[in-house]
């Protein structure tokens, strides 16, 4: 996971002024943003197959759940479909981090299923590897082994494209600033 | 955004609200400035009070800032010489550069210096050192990390560890990492970033920044200003006052602990006092109990002015009762044939006592020095204190009022001890009788000389027949009822003498010499064995010192001999 990323800024502000004079660049600006997500949505979607990841998951719901987890539910099935239709992108603005950023484009992972799956094994900050000779140590090792570690699906493709989804997007970018400034030269002359 | 889903973004933009909160802050800023120009602008006094109040706030965060930055240069150029072996000119010089990346990139000296530090003491040259740091801002503005991080990467990447590097620079190739030229990647690096920290200082971002870098010269140049002066100050307070305050100290010394002393002394002082309260208190409980009474007459009555009235009416009810008691005892006396004398004298002295000590308090309570009265030989309640052994003691104290207070109680206890200690009651008693009647006989015959006792005496009372049967006239007239009562009443006291002797003499037995000798007496006398023997010289000498022994140990048991039978020898 890589928390290094650049940060742009004056999309909003831009693409608002650009707006005004040439909705056509807007369009394109946001094209290229789609298609670069839509890009990584797909890859993320490749990566789910159809047969779980191990034979012992099970492709549909646990028929007794376990009152005890969470909203009553127990392990979820591997519906390869399910986990696949989750995986979105969006380009909602979320909370403002204290850096005063937020999300310009991101990947989602909604499926219970496609979450275990991406994120089992996953340290927490300061915290060890689970090494416990248990049913749940096996699963992490074996998912280990089989998969590699956490951030299996969206997270390994916003790794290995970040680098060129930023660069894209931020030459689509500048073009729409520079469009915008040419229109306020225009403008002003 | 879905609850519980893994969200992975891709895209970062900044966000409005920063740009707002930075706006916020600088609006702010320029408040504060048009606030203090707008006061400024004011009369001189009020301007002055209001930039007073402005260079306190700006003063405080100025110095804070100047202390911090002096820290960050002195850091920096004991790390230059020791790395470097950086001249005074050359740590200028680099102050001087540092100065310039601040304001053309908008990256604060504080993390330049630190910075340039650590490539310094990599490389060992200042030319290197800031090559290095260029490089390093355009990958911190790159890769978005900050500039501690960058120069860590760089850092790392000359010791051939490329990973963090690679990480904040995808563009390394890895042939270039592979073969651990640090000088190739450098190169790389270096094309792959250039320009971008300069590019990252157009920003709008980073030219508030930037401003807020300016203000933070501008408090640090303040501070600059207020270092010499808070330096002079300092001087002031070690070079001046701390000595004056050590001198005060040394020449009053004395007196400060002599004012420790006093309190001392007084909080010994207060604790004595408080213990001979304790003590004369318990000691002199009657009169406590007294003042008590009167006290409480004192609040029932709820006046002081009427405590002072009632004061002047209990001693001149004191006075009264003390004459009424008198005469009432006297005749008391008289009456009973001097068996209440005694009782007389007990009444009389205790409201004698009373009196007194009700006087003192009055003359107190006035002012007064206390105990200015005579104590005419109390007993009764003082009495207590001799009966108890107990001699209350002087008390001592520092108030004027309390002290003259305690004063006349003082002087009332010794008076009363004196007294007590040397007379028994029935001292007092027979002294009082002695007098009463000696001053009756003078007044009757004009001579206190008055015979009493004696055996076969005559008791002598001009014009009256003691012992006889009659009382006859007496040159002054005839007798009075008195002189009548008291002739009767010595009548009946010889009678009763004359009594005992004879009943002394019926029990004395006779004694004769040589030998048994049988008793005499008619009532049944004892009979006396006497033996001749030792040194004797006759038997009629010893039989006279027997006979003469034996009447002068009846006459002491009051002719009661406790022995009704001597031996002497078998």
């Amino acid at each position: 996971m890589a928390d290094d990323v650049i940060v742009l800024s004056g999309i909003k502000e831009t693409l608002d002024a650009l707006k005004e004079f040439d909705k056509d660049a807007v369009k394109r600006f946001t094209k290229v943003i789609n298609s670069e997500l839509s890009g990584a949505e797909r890859d993320a979607k490749g990566i789910i197959k159809d047969q779980p990841p191990m034979s012992g998951w099970s492709k549909t719901d646990a028929a007794n759940p376990r009152r005890t987890t969470r909203g009553g539910a127990g392990w979820p099935g591997w519906d390869a479909g399910e986990i696949k239709s989750k995986i979105t992108k969006s380009k909602v603005q979320g909370k403002v981090r204290g850096d005063y950023t937020t999300s310009a484009g991101s990947l989602l992972n909604k499926s219970a299923a496609g979450a275990i799956f991406e994120i089992a094994g996953r340290k927490a900050s300061g915290t060890k590897a689970t090494t416990a000779q248990t049913s749940s140590g096996q699963f992490l090792r074996t998912i280990g082994n089989r998969f590699g570690k956490a951030s299996r699906v969206v997270w390994r493709v916003v790794d290995k494209d970040r680098v060129k989804i930023e660069a894209n997007v931020s030459r689509a970018l500048d073009e729409a600033k520079a469009d915008l400034q040419r229109y306020l030269n225009r403008e002003r002359a | 955004m879905a609850v519980g889903a893994v969200v992975a973004r891709i895209l970062t933009q900044y966000s409005d609200k920063g740009s707002k909160a930075a706006q916020k802050d600088i609006a702010k800023l320029g408040k504060s400035f048009d606030k203090f120009g707008r006061n400024a602008a004011r009369a001189f006094g009020v301007a002055t009070v209001a930039s007073a109040a402005f260079a306190v706030k700006m003063g405080k965060d100025s110095v804070n800032a100047a202390i911090a930055d002096q820290k960050s240069q002195i850091l920096l150029a004991n790390s230059l010489r020791n790395t470097t072996s950086a001249t005074d000119g050359a740590i200028a010089g680099t102050e001087a550069y540092i100065t310039q990346l601040q304001k053309q990139f908008s990256v604060v000296d504080d993390d330049l210096r630190p910075a340039f530090g650590r490539l310094a003491a990599l490389t060992g040259s200042l030319s290197a050192a800031q090559s290095l740091l260029g490089t390093a801002l355009d990958v911190s503005a790159q890769s978005g990390v900050d500039l501690a991080t960058a120069t860590g990467a760089i850092i790392k990447a000359s010791s051939g560890q490329f990973k963090a590097l690679k990480t904040l620079v995808p563009g390394l190739s890895a042939a270039t990492i592979k073969s651990k030229d640090f000088g190739k990647a450098l190169d790389e690096v270096s094309k792959a970033t250039a320009g971008a920290a300069g590019k990252r200082a157009e920003t709008l971002e980073f030219r508030l920044l930037g401003l807020r870098i300016a203000f933070g010269e501008i408090q640090e140049t303040l501070g600059y200003a207020f270092l010499p002066i808070l330096e002079k100050f300092a001087t002031v307070i070690t070079v001046k006052i701390l000595p004056a305050v050590e001198k005060f100290v040394e020449e009053n010394k004395k007196n400060l602990a002599n004012s420790f002393a006093v309190a001392t002394n007084a909080a010994v002082s207060f604790l004595t006092v408080a213990i001979a309260i304790g003590n004369w208190i318990s000691n002199n409980m009657g009169i406590v109990k007294a003042m008590g009474i009167l006290i409480a007459g004192m609040f029932v009555v709820g006046r002081i002015s009427a405590f002072v009235i009632a004061i002047q009416s209990i001693t001149a009810a004191m006075a009264i009762l003390r004459t009424t008691a008198l005469g009432a005892a006297v005749a008391t006396a008289l009456a009973t044939g001097g068996v209440s004398i005694g009782t007389a004298v007990t009444a009389l002295a205790a409201v004698g006592a009373t009196g007194l000590v009700t006087k003192n308090l009055f003359d107190m309570a006035r002012g007064n020095k206390g105990g200015t009265s005579k104590n005419t030989g109390t007993k009764t309640a003082l009495d207590n204190i001799e009966k108890r052994g107990t001699v209350a003691p002087s008390i001592d104290f520092g108030d004027n009022g309390l002290k003259d207070f305690l004063a006349g109680l003082n002087k009332n206890t010794t008076a009363t001890n004196k007294n007590t200690k040397a007379l028994t009651p029935m001292d007092i008693a027979t002294q009082n009788a002695i007098k009463f009647n000696q001053a009756r006989q003078k007044a009757l015959s004009g001579s206190s000389d008055l015979a009493i006792g004696g055996l076969g005496s005559r008791t002598y009372i001009p014009g009256v027949s003691v012992g006889g049967s009659s009382i006859g006239s007496t040159a002054m007239g005839a007798p009075t009822a008195v002189q009548t009562s008291m002739q009767a009443r010595i009548d009946q006291l010889a009678a009763l003498r004359s009594k005992i002797q004879k009943k002394i003499n019926a029990q004395t037995p006779s004694i004769a010499a040589g030998g048994s000798v049988g008793t005499t007496s008619k009532s049944g006398g004892n009979n006396v064995s006497i033996n001749v023997q030792g040194s004797v010289i006759s038997n009629e000498d010893l039989l006279t010192n027997v006979r003469n022994g034996l009447q002068r140990t009846t006459k002491r048991q009051f002719g009661l001999p406790p022995i009704r039978e001597y031996a002497f020898g078998r």
